[in-house]
């Protein structure tokens, strides 16, 4: 069984995948699904910074996606298609958390949430936590879930011009934020 | 002369692929591409910036859950949804509509036409009723959910069928004044085929959100 992310075996592209899953094909939403599954997790992931709320979040999406694809008209890239409906889901389960009473998190479960992460997270989380939020989707759609200028316009709904001004702008903060703690972490490296 | 930014902005936007559509002449690469060689504060930029994209594919490069059984569920439920025959949702429909019609005949004071003298408070009452079960008959037919709603009908049609037998075999009504309670039988008999033939999809997910993991806000 093929794992997430492993491309399809023939050169059937997922934008084929998605017209024949809208027609009913239960074989190839699989396949899609598996093909755009990380693109779909580390979105999310990228987002609220906790694995357990990502699951949630693209199973949401995906539970979302299933009821829409017969309304797919392949107008833009499935991945493009399903950024922007799990930029509604995260709106959606944003709104929920801040309507949400603080949990009441014993000890034992903010260490095990804090040894969930190792430290290459806390550097995502430095690098993209302090990111104003536009920005941070831009250079994630861009960089991380791979979609071209004008794909993750679509998504944000923006103008190509506007992502590649946030991409650029969000590499001037990145690189002023990596230029700051450099020093720092090289000094401990030499300890 | 072009500026350190706007040639940082060039070379990283053609690293990204996304020059080829945003109108950058093809001369202000070139121009841009060799101030780069040349300038070393334009050169250090470009490249931590290179590490920082790494960084960042690296950082959420983490092992990917496989939702597809979960999501192969979705499908599934939503498919069984969406096969109700087309025959049972126009049957539901119009045992809706005329329960629509009942409710109007109530309130228009026609019930005498089966037997059922009503004053025009009882009447309300009854209509209120008939337009309850046409709703419920309708979303049936829109939606194929029958959950949470089973229970209702099954106390209505129990009760009505049981009375009607009782009435009949008192000889205090007619078999023709029955009449007025076929499309509610005949309404639950297919939500019961709905519900067994096709189950009853799942309603909207708790997904337990978290609010100890709100990401905060910049």
């Amino acid at each position: 069984m093929p794992a997430p992310g492993d491309k399809p075996d023939t050169m059937e592209s997922v934008e084929i995948l998605a017209q024949a899953a809208r027609k009913g094909d239960r074989r190839a939403f699989e396949r899609l699904a598996r093909e755009c599954q990380p693109a779909v997790w580390r979105y999310a992931l990228s987002v609220v910074h906790d694995q357990e709320l990502a699951d949630e979040i693209a199973q949401e999406t995906w539970a979302r996606a299933v009821r829409s694809i017969k309304r797919f008209r392949g107008d833009s890239a499935v991945t493009t298609w399903l950024i922007a409906i799990e930029r509604r889901v995260i709106a959606d389960v944003l709104e929920a958390l801040r309507k949400r009473p603080p949990l009441k998190a014993d000890d034992d479960q903010v260490v095990a949430e804090a040894e969930e992460f190792p430290s290459a997270s806390v550097e995502i989380g430095v690098l993209l936590n302090d990111l104003p939020a536009e920005m941070r989707d831009a250079i994630v759609l861009t960089q991380v879930v791979g979609l071209p200028y004008e794909e993750a316009a679509t998504a944000l709904g923006v103008k190509t011009g506007t992502v590649k001004s946030r991409v650029f702008r969000a590499r001037e903060l990145l690189v002023d934020a990596y230029r700051e703690v450099l020093p720092a972490r090289e000094a401990e490296e030499a300890t | 002369m072009m500026d350190c930014n706007k040639v940082r902005e060039i070379v990283t936007s053609a690293r990204d692929g996304g020059l080829p559509t945003d109108g950058t002449p093809a001369g202000d690469v070139a121009i841009a591409l060799a101030h780069a060689g040349e300038c070393s504060s334009c050169a250090s930029w470009i490249d931590a910036s290179e590490r920082i994209d790494r960084s960042i594919r690296i950082g959420l490069a983490r092992e990917i859950p496989d939702l597809t059984p979960r999501i192969m569920a979705e499908w599934d439920s939503a498919r069984q949804q969406g096969d109700i025959p087309l025959t049972t949702r126009l049957s539901l429909m119009i045992v809706a509509v005329l329960n629509a019609g009942l409710a109007f005949m109530h309130l228009a004071g026609s019930g005498g036409l089966f037997g059922v003298q009503t004053g025009p408070h009882s009447g309300a009452e009854l209509a209120a009723f008939e337009l309850a079960v046409a709703v419920v008959f309708a979303m049936t037919a829109w939606d194929g959910r029958t959950r949470g709603r089973m229970a209702f009908m099954a106390v209505i049609s129990a009760l009505t069928l049981a009375g009607t037998v009782r009435d009949l075999v008192m000889g205090s009504t007619s078999l023709v004044a029955e009449m007025v309670h076929l499309p509610v039988l005949v309404g639950f008999s297919l939500m019961l085929i709905v519900a067994a033939a096709h189950g009853s999809p799942r309603g909207p997910r708790n997904l337990g959100y978290r609010s100890d993991a709100l990401p905060q806000t910049p």
